[in-house]
């Protein structure tokens, strides 16, 4: 066994010493306690912006850049929807956003918000031409900029592979994907069960309608439930018995369990058309009638993929690679999980300066 | 020599006395944390099976019609009763969203215009520079043709004596008009 600890002495020092341990067991119990019950959520997205556009519940944010802005080309990240974008901006020290401004970018965010009963009718029709589109065109009027860069975070990324195959102003110069499903033939777990014959989306989003963010947080825990449902706690327990830093633990943990209601027609869509027919790479997805041809896309590439994502897997990533018309793609593979690449000492040392570099010399 | 040997004979004691125990409350950890990890990859297995999808989805079914009966029930109440349902809640706040749009579709357009109109004035102010410039032009174009018209109605001025350059140069342009051409091809 690594690490064994023997404790040697006179029988009294012996006893002393397992009185401190379990002293020292309890506290850590107590404290492990009282941070679940009583300690307050820390802040996050803590890097200043101002809000330049908002629709609904969505918000375009653009970030205040320390100095000057080096970079002309702006940066317009469009997120899941699933949970909050904070993910990408959870504490100073942390946060790719705070990384990019103070690299010099022009750097905006559209959040969606929390869809509520009078959005269960939003498809991705209407979130890419009446949202998406009009946010990348408040971005090139604001920094009064032809071009631009989108950058996708997980269902993000499929849904700026749809605006980009359909609209082409501004220009859209590059496009990098994080963690973005484009194939789902083989989504691993996610597969197994969406594509069981007992898996209805039709039945779902007719009962619900606004599909509670009850049911998506379950089915998205449910994929590694020892986990996220012990493993979670239990690491938290060891790391204060430790005396290891919990900051980052509660930030993240914050963020986990801040969900988001899921439009019906929407979620319609992403499980039918996607997961279960997986009609993007099969050229046949429409939106407001016309068809998303990925061919049709000729920025530049960056694809980001986490070798231990077990959301998406990383040869859900590589669809976009053959289907664009792009001559300037790259591909990159990290031994991280869906949130590694965007959050924690890995991404910040090994990720972050892969993302700047790319974006600098293509800016 | 006496409390020498008492105190030789203690330290051997305390020698003796000490012994070597495990941490149980470290083995305790390591033994949980690493059978943790095995249950959830035991579980992780179980989970992919076919009999946990089928109970998966015959849970959800059940869980569906449940909500789908709860959901009615509360419809009908609130359709007859004095409180206002989500619906209608809902219903108004679409309302409130459609406005909003109209609102954003007439600032875009309103943007998109004047971008439009500023980017018109700013071609009129350089297309009345270029007019400007090829006046200009022209203006010293003029003055050259008058420098070398002045300077052809002096030379037969000088060439006849009295006569006035105009004159001499109106009736010269007159008898190159009514005139033959001269032998060298000139007018």
């Amino acid at each position: 066994m690594k690490g064994l600890k023997i404790l040697h002495g006179s029988v009294e020092e012996i006893r002393q010493q397992i009185q401190e341990n379990n002293d020292r067991l309890l506290e850590s119990t107590q404290r492990w306690s009282q941070i679940l019950s009583y300690d307050p959520a820390p802040q996050t997205g803590m890097t200043p912006r101002d809000i330049v556009w908002r629709k609904n519940k969505a918000r375009l944010y653009r970030y205040i850049t320390p100095g000057a802005i080096k970079y002309s080309t702006p940066l317009l990240f469009i997120y899941a929807l699933i949970n909050k974008p904070y993910i990408l901006d959870l504490y100073p020290g942390m946060s790719l956003i705070e990384h990019l401004v103070n690299e010099g970018f022009d750097v905006y965010m559209l959040d969606w918000g929390e869809f509520e009963w009078e959005d269960r009718n939003l498809g991705y029709g209407e979130l890419v031409s009446d949202y998406i589109a009009r946010a990348a065109d408040r971005v090139s009027q604001i920094s009064q900029a032809g071009e631009i860069t989108l950058i996708g975070y997980c269902m993000g990324g499929t849904m700026t592979t749809m605006y980009a195959a359909l609209y082409d102003t501004p220009v859209i110069k590059n496009i990098m994907y994080l963690a973005a499903p484009i194939d789902f033939a083989d989504a691993g777990l996610s597969s197994i069960w969406l594509q069981a014959p007992g898996f209805d989306a039709d039945k779902i989003a007719d009962t619900f309608e606004l599909i509670p963010k009850e049911f998506i947080d379950t089915g998205v825990k449910m994929l590694r439930p020892i986990t996220n449902y012990l493993g979670t706690y239990t690491r938290l327990w060891k790391s204060i018995d430790e005396g290891t830093p919990i900051e980052a633990w509660k930030a993240l943990n914050k963020w986990v369990d801040d969900n988001v209601n899921f439009p019906g027609k929407a979620y319609r869509q992403w499980i039918r058309e996607m997961y279960q027919e997986n009609k993007l790479m099969k050229k046949e997805f429409r939106i407001n009638g016309r068809i998303v041809d990925m061919g049709s896309i000729e920025s530049a590439i960056l694809v980001l993929a986490g070798e231990k994502d077990h959301l998406v897997l990383a040869g859900q990533t590589q669809g976009i690679l053959d289907a664009c018309s792009s001559r300037d793609k790259t591909y990159k593979e990290f031994p991280v999980g869906h949130g590694g690449l965007v959050f924690g000492s890995y991404a910040k040392q090994n990720v972050y300066p892969v993302i700047t570099d790319w974006l600098a010399q293509r800016s | 020599m006496d409390e020498r040997d008492r105190n030789t004979a203690n330290s051997k004691e305390k020698e003796q006395e000490k012994t070597f125990v495990p941490d149980f409350s470290e083995i305790w950890k390591e033994v949980y944390f690493k059978t943790e990890a095995v249950w959830a990859k035991a579980f992780e297995e179980f989970i992919r099976t076919k009999s946990f999808v089928n109970m998966m989805d015959t849970t959800l079914a059940q869980h569906l019609s449940n909500e789908k009966n709860t959901r009615q029930f509360m419809e009908k109440y609130f359709e007859s009763g004095p409180m206002p349902a989500k619906k209608d809640v809902a219903r108004v706040a679409e309302l409130v969203i459609s406005l909003e749009e109209k609102v954003d579709n007439i600032e875009s357009r309103s943007i998109t215009a004047l971008q439009s109109m500023a980017e018109s004035l700013l071609k009129m102010a350089d297309y009345q520079q270029d007019i400007k410039n090829e006046i200009n032009e022209l203006k010293q174009q003029q003055q050259i043709m008058q420098k070398r018209l002045d300077a052809m109605s002096i030379l037969p001025a000088s060439a006849s004596g009295s006569k006035s350059p105009a004159v001499s140069v109106q009736k010269k342009a007159g008898k190159s008009k009514a005139g033959k051409p001269k032998a060298d091809g000139t007018p």
